[in-house]
C-alpha cells in the first residue's frame, strides 16, 4: 500500500510529494496533470519488472517528455521518485517460499538520468541512484495515526535499520549493494551505465523485503475497462485474472466460483442490488468453442449474454468480481469511473469502489490482502457524493490544477502540478494530520472551480 | 513564495483573456525582478446584484486571496466614468474596513471600450490566430494604434473580419472557420505588452498592478 510519493523532475512534477490512504481520490479538471500522477505509478511498476528503456517506453509520449520540460530547449536533467509503502506481513515466491517481513514500513527511491553514449551519440537511461530502507517507528506519523493499536500492527520487529538497497561509493567507484535481510552484505553492483533498475532483478524471497517492495509495485494495476473486452468470452484455458483492458472477465467468474460456490451468488446479489434490472449472473460453458461466456438473467427470466450488456453493467460486474477475488491485492487505479454510469448510479459504483480499499477500521479484514484505490475524476456529482458519505471519513480527495512557476533561476516560467487536499465542510477529520491547513480547499471551494473552470475554459 | 489571484469579470470569454494577460505581466514582473513564485487562480463566478454589491461579495469570499482582478468594460470611451459608477465607492468601502473583512489589494481592469479593444492592438497577432492571408484593409482593420480606444464597436470590428475571413473560404474549407470565442485566450497570450502600452486603460491597470506587486515584494 503507498502511503506518499515524492516525484521530482517527472512530467509536470516538480517538488511533489503526497499522502495516500486506503482509497484516494483526485479531483480536476482536464490537464490538471491528473494523469501524469497514474503514469508515476505506471512507471514505478514498469522499473520494477523491466529495464528502463522497455518501462520508458510503456508511457505515454517519449522518453525525452517524461522529463519535466522547462521550456523547448530547457530539460529537467533526472528524474527522482521516492515512494513509502505499508506491506503485508508475509511475502511469498513463485517457489512457495513464505517470509514473515520484520519492516512493513519502507522507503524505496529511484533517481533516473540521461547519459550521451559517447559512440552512438544517443542518450540512454541510466540509474543514478537507488535505495530501499526500512522507516523508523519514531517519526512516523502514517504509523502512527493508522495502523499503531490495530491489529495490523505486527508482532515480529527488527531494530536492525541498514538498507536493503543501498547507493554509496567505494574506492572512488559508485555502486548499488541488495543487502540479504540483516544477514550479510550483498555484491555491490558498479552504478556505471546501469539500465535497470537492481529491484527488478529480485525474484525470490531470498530478499524478503526487496522482494515484497517488487511484488506490491508489479500489483499496481491502471484499468482502462474497455466494454468489447470485457464482453467477450474467455478461452478456458487462458487466463482467469482480470487485465487492466477487462479482459477475462468471464473466466475470472469462473475461477471465483470454482473455488468458493458461495460467491457467485454473492456476486449475483450485489449485481442485482445495483442493477434491479438483472436477477443473476453465471457463467455457461461453450464447449465447443472451449470458452467461458458471462450470462445475465434479467427479472423477467430472460437470459442475455455478455455481448448485449451495456458498458456501465460490465464495469460493474467487473468490479464486482475483483472485489469478490482472493488473489486481487495491491492498487488499482482507475481513470474517470463515473464514464458510462448513469449518474443515479454514482453513489453505488462508489461503494463497490470503496470495497476495493483495505478499511483498517474493520478487523475483519485483517486476513485480507491490503487493497488500495487511487481514483481521478472532474466530476462534481462524483465529489459531493464522496463527502457526504461517511463510509469515505478516510479517504483523502485532493484538488489537481497546474499553477505556473515563474524561476528566476531559470529565468522563464512553467507549469506545474500542485495538489491541495480537500477538507471535507462537515469538518471530519483529515486521514492525515499532518497536511498543513493552509494548503487545503473546501469541497465547496473545489466544486465551484470544477464548475466555473467547465464554463469558462471548456469553449 | 506563493501568489494567489483571483479573478472575477462579466463574461468567460473576457476571464480566458484577462487572467492569461495578466498572468504574464506577473511573470514578467517577477523575473524582472529574478524572484521565483508559484501562481495558482481562483475564477470567481459572477453573482447577480449590481457591481457594488458584487465588489463587496467578490472582495470577502477572496479575502484569502493575495490579488483579486475585477474586470469591467467601460462600454464608452471615459474610463474615469466607469471608475467613478461602478468601482469607487465599494473600493473606498473597502479601503476603510478596519475589521479586515475584505481583500484589500484591488485592481481594477477597465478596458475601453471593451476587453477586444485590446485584443486589437496587434493586427498581424489577430490575423495570425484567425489564419487569415487577407490584408489590413481587406478586413477594413484601418485604424491606428494610437486610436483603438475611439474604435466605436472593437467586438463587432473583430467579428467583421472573420467574417470577411470566412466569406473567402471554399466551401470545403468552411468547416474549419473560425469563431470570435476561439481567440481570447489565444491572443492573450500572445499580444505583445509594449504595443498595450498605447492603450491608457491597460496602462492604468498594469501601474496598478505593479504596484500592488511592489507592495508585496518589499512590504
Amino acid at each position: 500500500m503507498i502511503t506518499k510519493i515524492e516525484i521530482n523532475g517527472f512530467k509536470t512534477f516538480e517538488n511533489f510529494s503526497m499522502a495516500f490512504s486506503p482509497f484516494v481520490i483526485v479531483a480536476g479538471t482536464n490537464a490538471s496533470g491528473k494523469s501524469n500522477l497514474f503514469d508515476t505509478i505506471r512507471l514505478l511498476s514498469g522499473l520494477a519488472e523491466n529495464d528502463l528503456k522497455t518501462a520508458f517506453s510503456d508511457q505515454r509520449g517519449s522518453f525525452l517528455e517524461l522529463f519535466t520540460q522547462y521550456s523547448s530547449i530547457q530539460i529537467a536533467p533526472s528524474i527522482h521518485i521516492a515512494i513509502e509503502l505499508f506491506l503485508d506481513q508475509y511475502v511469498r515466491d513463485d517457489f512457495n517460499k513464505q517470509e514473515e517481513l520484520s519492516h512493513r514500513r519502507l522507503r524505496y527511491e529511484i533517481e533516473i538520468s540521461r547519459k550521451i553514449d559517447s559512440k552512438l551519440k544517443i542518450e540512454r537511461l541510466v540509474v543514478n541512484h537507488e535505495s530501499l530502507r526500512a522507516i523508523k517507528r519514531g517519526g512516523d506519523k502514517w504509523f502512527k495515526e493508522v495502523v499503531a493499536g490495530t491489529k495490523w500492527e505486527s508482532a515480529k520487529r527488527s531494530l536492525n535499520y541498514k538498507p536493503y538497497i543501498n547507493t554509496e561509493v567505494k574506492n572512488n567507484v559508485k555502486v548499488i549493494s541488495l543487502r540479504q535481510d540483516g544477514i550479510r552484505g550483498g555484491k555491490p553492483t558498479p552504478i556505471k551505465d546501469l539500465e535497470r533498475t537492481v529491484l527488478s532483478g529480485v525474484n525470490d524471497a531470498s530478499f524478503p523485503h526487496a522482494f515484497a517492495v517488487r511484488n506490491e509495485m508489479l500489483n499496481w494495476k491502471i484499468f482502462q475497462l474497455n466494454p468489447i473486452e470485457l464482453s467477450k468470452p474467455s478461452p478456458m484455458l487462458g487466463d482467469n485474472i482480470l487485465d487492466i483492458e477487462g479482459r477475462n472477465l468471464a473466466g475470472l467468474i469462473k475461477r471465483i466460483q470454482t473455488y468458493e460456490p458461495m460467491a457467485l451468488r454473492s456476486m449475483s446479489r450485489i449485481v442485482h442490488r445495483l442493477l434491479p434490472e438483472i436477477k443473476s449472473i453465471s457463467i455457461d460453458e461453450d464447449q465447443v468453442r472451449q470458452q467461458y461466456v458471462l450470462m445475465a438473467e434479467g427479472a423477467d427470466g430472460r437470459k442475455f449474454s455478455s455481448n448485449v450488456l451495456s458498458e456501465g453493467t460490465l464495469r460493474i460486474i467487473a468490479l464486482i468480481a475483483l472485489n469478490h477475488d482472493d488473489r486481487h491485492k495491491g492498487l488499482i487505479c482507475f481513470e474517470e469511473p463515473e464514464n458510462g454510469i448513469h449518474p443515479y448510479r454514482m453513489k453505488k459504483i462508489l461503494e463497490v469502489l470503496r470495497k476495493l480499499s483495505t478499511d483498517f477500521k474493520n478487523e475483519n479484514e485483517i486476513d485480507l490482502p491490503l487493497r488500495q484505490v487511487l481514483i481521478n475524476t472532474h466530476s462534481p456529482l462524483l465529489i459531493k457524493e464522496i463527502v457526504q458519505n461517511e463510509n469515505f471519513d478516510s479517504s483523502l480527495i485532493y484538488f489537481s490544477r497546474l499553477v505556473s512557476k515563474v524561476d528566476a533561476t531559470k529565468k522563464i516560467s512553467y507549469k506545474i502540478t500542485r495538489l491541495s487536499p480537500v477538507k471535507k465542510d462537515n469538518t471530519k477529520r483529515l486521514f492525515l494530520e499532518s497536511i498543513p491547513a493552509e494548503d487545503s480547499v473546501t469541497h465547496h471551494e473545489l466544486t465551484e472551480y470544477l464548475n466555473v473552470f467547465d464554463n469558462v475554459f471548456a469553449k | 513564495m506563493n501568489l494567489f489571484l483571483a479573478f472575477t469579470g462579466e463574461g468567460s470569454s473576457d476571464t480566458r483573456f484577462m487572467t492569461v494577460l495578466t498572468e504574464r505581466i506577473v511573470e514578467k514582473f517577477l523575473l524582472d525582478r529574478e524572484i521565483t513564485a508559484e501562481l495558482s487562480w481562483t475564477i470567481m463566478p459572477k453573482k447577480p446584484g449590481s457591481s457594488h454589491s458584487n465588489i463587496l461579495k467578490a472582495s470577502k469570499e477572496a479575502k484569502d486571496q493575495n490579488i483579486l482582478f475585477i474586470h469591467r468594460d467601460a462600454d464608452n470611451n471615459n474610463w474615469e466614468r466607469a471608475y467613478q459608477n461602478h468601482f469607487e465607492t465599494a473600493f473606498q468601502e473597502i479601503t476603510n474596513d478596519k475589521d479586515g473583512l475584505y481583500n484589500q489589494n484591488l485592481i481594477a481592469i477597465i478596458p475601453v471600450k471593451e476587453t477586444e479593444a485590446w485584443m486589437l492592438c496587434n493586427k498581424q497577432i489577430l490575423k495570425n490566430n484567425i489564419e487569415t492571408a487577407l490584408s489590413n484593409s481587406d478586413l477594413e482593420l484601418t485604424y491606428q494604434l494610437s486610436r483603438i480606444e475611439q474604435v466605436n464597436d472593437p467586438k463587432g470590428k473583430i467579428q467583421r473580419a472573420i467574417e470577411i475571413h470566412n466569406q473567402a473560404l471554399t466551401k470545403k474549407q468552411r468547416r474549419y472557420s473560425i469563431k470570435i470565442g476561439d481567440l481570447y485566450d489565444l491572443i492573450g497570450n500572445e499580444v505583445p505588452l509594449s504595443d498595450l502600452e498605447y492603450l491608457d486603460s491597460f496602462v492604468r491597470f498594469k501601474n496598478r498592478l505593479e504596484e500592488v506587486l511592489n507592495s508585496m515584494v518589499n512590504p
